[in-house]
């Protein structure tokens, strides 16, 4: 797989806000990562990313999403996941994985969003 | 956050595949630990390598509390940075999960609290587990906001900064494995911020030095156009005393007048050049020189110059030898400016050395890379100049102290103005002096 980091805004769907992002979630691309969907936090509106293709996912990254998911939390929405599992490694060793919201599929995190 | 409440929904996959379950908020089982320490390292050096490329405090901040806040599990952090003035002030460089008032207060607070909390030690300190008189006001109001643990971001014992991070989402309390985590961390941070507020200082002191250099810059400009103002107003009045002297000649004189005038004119000339050096330097400087270059022979431009100007220096008798080999190789030149720096040469040696003197002018070949080139030189058996003084004869305004200098007059201007030209003309002068025996000034204009 393509350790690249990339992110595709992909829109939002319904009241979610949709990003797919890909590689390496680290140092160096955390805080672009951070800045990019923060962006697109706004009052009531959940936040879906997809990291389904992340190969690997850093402290740094995991900080990331601590703030995303505080945010959407505080402005009544939602943060919700789709992981590979070298994303959710660090998740899991963290305990982390029970307090944030991980879905399966894509799919399956927009339609939560619905609901 | 209403997801904390299903807390022990499910286990964590992670400590399935431990013997003993670990109840949650507890400490981390043999297996665990191990994970936990490689995690640690891992993101420690990942903090590490990043710290070492960031430029500024903001970066250094924000990347830190990622790390951190990734690391164990929390929604909130913050870093302030310590004012070096002495002053205590405590600056936010970036919280996260905590208002920006809050934040404000907050730094001022912890540090008030940090003076005497870390005097002795700079370990950090778990704020939501201490009680008693332990549980500082100040403490208290940063336990209250929801960070758990505060650390001094030292160097060599300095604080720099004070790092916070908070609860962790997981409810587990920081272990000792994780405050020596958060030091290592908090030192980095110290390390990294330190350095950007050396960085800053340099720039500060590059910038201010660029400014000194500007108004330098512009004072030499003030100068030059200062002494283009006076030359022209000078040279006016030279002019019009030149015209008068020719008229005053044209009538009848006794022949004992007629060599008055002859000085006068003669002076006036002089008077003339200097200030065409003056007004050429001061242009120069700003605008350059304009030259009007040839392809051709130096020998003709030479001999004439040395024809017209050998009256003038057997006035005040000096020995004038010159010597031009045959078949120079063509160069480059500006007919007038050579003219000009052969004469600043020459008028140099004249100035420079006692009447009886011998001044020669040669014209050679010097062998170069692709073409031959001309070598000019000027030379006198005169006092020569010192090994210390060498290095600052092209420098304007530079003239070696001594009797033979005031006596000798002059601006200072000539040799500055000549290795300028040379210069322009793609050429080099060089000088080689011995005291007691002489000088030689050396233009190379290399072959066409």
């Amino acid at each position: 797989m393509d350790d690249t980091y990339s992110l595709e805004a992909a829109g939002s769907r319904g009241n979610a806000v949709l990003f797919r992002v890909s590689g390496r979630v680290d140092a160096r691309s955390s805080a672009q990562f951070l800045e990019h969907c923060l962006e697109a936090c706004a009052p009531r509106a959940n936040l879906v990313v997809n990291m389904a293709e992340v190969t690997f996912l850093s402290s740094s990254g995991v900080g990331a999403l601590m703030v995303l998911s505080e945010r959407t939390l505080s402005q009544g929405g939602r943060l919700r996941l789709v992981l590979s599992s070298a994303a959710r490694a660090p998740l899991r060793l963290l305990n982390l994985d029970r307090f944030l919201h991980i879905d399966a599929s894509e799919d399956a995190a927009l339609a939560a969003c619905e609901a | 956050m209403s997801s904390m409440s299903d807390r022990d929904a499910d286990r964590p996959a992670a400590l399935d595949r431990c013997a003993e379950p670990e109840p949650a908020g507890g400490s981390p089982d043999g297996f665990a630990l191990a994970e936990r320490h490689e995690s640690s390292l891992l993101s420690l050096f990942e903090l590490s390598n990043a710290l070492g490329v960031l430029p500024g405090p903001y970066e250094i901040a924000q990347l830190a509390l990622l790390n951190l806040m990734g690391h164990f599990g929390t929604s909130q952090a913050a870093l302030w940075l310590l004012s070096d003035d002495g002053s205590n002030d405590a600056v936010p460089l970036r919280g996260f999960g905590v208002r920006d008032a809050l934040l404000r207060a907050l730094g001022s607070a912890l540090e008030r609290y940090a003076v005497e909390a870390f005097a002795n030690s700079n370990a950090p300190i778990v704020l939501i587990e201490l009680s008693g008189e332990d549980r500082a006001p100040e403490a208290a109001l940063a336990a209250d906001a929801g960070l758990a643990v505060v650390a001094p971001a030292a160097v060599q014992g300095d604080r720099v900064g004070l790092l916070a991070v908070g609860r962790r989402m997981s409810g587990e309390p920081y272990q000792p494995i994780d405050l020596e985590h958060i030091a290592a961390a908090a030192g980095m941070v110290g390390v990294a911020l330190q350095s950007a507020r050396n960085y800053h200082r340099m720039q500060e002191a590059n910038r201010e030095l660029r400014q000194i250099n500007d108004q330098l810059r512009e004072a030499d400009d003030l100068r030059a156009a200062f002494v283009r103002n006076v030359s022209h107003e000078l040279r006016t009045p030279v002019a019009i005393l030149v015209g008068y002297l020719a008229m005053l000649d044209a009538t009848d004189l006794t022949p004992e007048q007629r060599k008055r005038v002859a000085v006068l004119e003669a002076q006036c000339q002089r008077l003339d050049l200097l200030m065409q050096n003056l007004l050429d330097f001061a242009t120069y400087a700003r605008e350059r020189l304009s030259l009007q270059e040839e392809e051709g022979n130096v020998a003709p431009v030479l001999r004439d110059y040395a024809e017209a100007r050998r009256p003038g220096i057997l006035q005040a008798p000096r020995e004038f030898a010159v010597t031009i080999a045959p078949a120079l190789p063509r160069v480059r030149f500006d007919r007038r400016r050579l003219v000009q720096v052969v004469d600043a040469l020459v008028d140099n040696a004249v100035k420079f050395t006692p009447v009886g003197s011998r001044i020669g002018l040669t014209a050679g070949v010097v062998p170069g890379d692709a073409s031959s080139g001309v070598a000019i030189e000027v030379t006198d058996n005169g006092p020569g100049i010192e090994r210390a003084h060498l290095a600052t004869v092209f420098e304007p305004f530079r003239q070696i102290d001594g009797s033979m200098t005031r006596s000798a007059g002059g601006l200072g201007l000539g040799l500055a103005l000549v290795k300028q030209i040379v210069e322009r003309m793609g050429g080099t002068l060089e000088v080689e002096s011995e005291v007691g025996v002489g000088t030689t000034f050396r233009v190379v204009l290399p072959g066409a």
